[in-house]
């Protein structure tokens, strides 16, 4: 079984030191230090640290802020997201107009960090979360000085006008037009609601049975990120300098992404979407950044989709709980946010 | 002491007296959502029976009012099977109705179609409302 926090912090540190001395070679027999190290994000996905690393090199003293990702081995959505293709994804973003860190090296030998991990630039800036009263109180004001939520607009538009094949992203797999970007979504998310094993849900056959008899057909693909809302964004000086969390990036409908945007699922106390951007300032800057005009019933279609997301993220985690594969018991507890996705769900389809 | 009473006494405690006096974000994080788990699962054994009841008294009315919806209509193979086979199997039973009934959709026509689903779908909401009531 594998639990939060198994090694110590302090052996983490001195491994990711020796590490980094392998690859920025300081002079002589000095090594690499570590300060200002802090680790993020325990238990729901990878392990996170962020540090500032100090070196000499040919007699000049550098300085350089890294963070290290490294797998747990039981992250929620590990089968289906591994850093291999993170780093490969963040190292075709490198360069591009989309805000991401740029990457440094992957590394798949358990020798050196005990797990495969990926090292890549720390980004200056914060990623408050949105469902925290402080994250909350931290995008109103963004919100109200005004920077943000064009700043927020623009990366995703600067993410859907990518040109996605120029800069290697074919390898994520590219939709055949009509529906198969849908036809590949819901069998990826019926595959982990089949490992998850969990009983059956009556609902949850109904809207997977209404998804597949209402699939949209999508002719334009960009690069969707899967997951763009505040709370996986980072913000410095009212400004995203970089979109995190690549583990459910895919080619594919933009809708799938505005769709996310548009959710009242991703707001709280507030009309803003994102807590962040006006409805109304969304469609205009997106449509007019992309040329891309928001389709409100594909849309819909999209946040049932997310509906069956949901589930099968709950249901993965819960299971990780129940199967010993966790003990962290905040997964237990997603066991009762089933029901919850579901009876909304149940409203959306109009029951 | 009735279990559900014992189990929210423990939820009591773990929030009130364990979760403040640990050290550490985490794992203090990990005593409140103990405390979590235990109190919906002190609710589920709660209503545990009500619930059971009223779900056998609405699926046996949903086969019933089925059979009427269905009873001038061409119903496939699959769904009369189905229909047959499902009353006893709870969850997993009306998983394959909603299935066979949506396979079914072209044999059976729009219109039937959306009157029986809608009456499964009336359990299915009652379940739901009665689930979220612990869930939440």
């Amino acid at each position: 079984m594998t639990t939060a926090n198994t090694t110590p912090a302090r052996t983490v540190e001195e491994r990711i030191s020796r590490y980094l001395t392998t690859k920025l070679e300081p002079d002589g027999e000095s090594e690499v230090q570590l300060t200002d190290v802090e680790q993020i994000a325990v238990g729901w996905s990878h392990e996170t640290w962020l540090f500032d690393a100090h070196w000499t090199e040919d007699g000049d003293a550098r300085s350089h802020g890294f963070c290290v990702r490294r797998d747990p081995g039981n992250a929620l959505l590990r089968h289906m997201s591994d850093l291999a293709t993170q780093f490969r994804v963040l190292h075709c973003l490198d360069q591009t107009a989309v805000p991401s860190p740029k990457p440094h090296w992957y590394e798949d030998d358990d020798a050196i960090l005990g797990a495969p991990f990926l090292v890549m630039d720390k980004v200056p800036g914060t990623c408050p979360n949105p469902w925290g009263r402080d994250g909350r109180r931290f995008y109103t004001d963004a919100a109200g000085r005004g920077v943000l939520p064009r700043s927020f607009t623009d990366a995703l538009a600067a993410l859907h006008t990518l040109d996605w094949r120029a800069a290697g992203l074919s390898f994520l797999g590219v939709p055949e037009p009509g529906t198969d970007f849908v036809d590949r979504e819901l069998a990826k998310w019926r595959e982990l609601i089949a490992l998850a094993q969990h009983e059956p849900e009556p609902i949850l056959t109904d809207l997977i049975c209404w998804l597949e008899a209402n699939a949209p057909s999508t002719d334009r693909l960009v690069l969707v990120h899967g997951a763009y809302r505040t709370g996986n964004l980072l913000v410095d000086e009212d400004r995203i300098s970089a979109i995190l969390d690549w583990e459910l990036q895919v080619i594919g409908d933009p809708m799938y992404d505005v769709a996310y945007v548009l959710s009242d699922l991703n707001r709280e106390g507030t009309e803003l979407l994102s807590n962040i951007v006006d409805r109304d300032d969304f469609y205009r800057w997106y449509e007019g950044a992309t040329g891309i005009e928001i389709d409100d019933d594909a849309c819909r279609y999209y946040q049932l989709l997310y509906a069956m997301r949901s589930v099968a993220f709950w249901m993965s985690a819960s299971d990780l709980y129940a199967t010993g594969r966790s003990n962290d018991l905040r997964l237990a507890r997603t066991h009762w946010s089933i029901p919850v996705v579901l009876e909304r769900a149940a409203r959306d389809l109009g029951y | 002491m009735a279990p559900d009473e014992l189990l929210e006494r423990l939820a009591h405690t773990l929030r009130a007296e364990i979760g403040p006096a640990v050290d550490g974000d985490y794992q203090r994080t990990q005593a409140f959502m103990g405390a979590v788990v235990v109190e919906r699962i002190a609710r589920q054994l709660r209503v545990a029976d009500l619930h059971a009841d009223a779900e056998a008294r609405e699926i046996a009315a949903m086969f019933n009012e089925l059979d009427t919806t269905l009873a001038d209509a061409t119903v496939p193979p699959l769904l009369r099977t189905t229909l047959n086979d499902a009353q006893a199997d709870g969850s997993a039973g009306l998983c394959r109705i909603v299935e066979a009934l949506y396979t079914g959709r072209g044999a059976l026509g729009e219109a039937t179609f959306e009157r029986a689903l809608a009456v499964v779908r009336r359990v299915l909401r009652a379940q739901i409302d009665r689930r979220v009531e612990v869930a939440q």
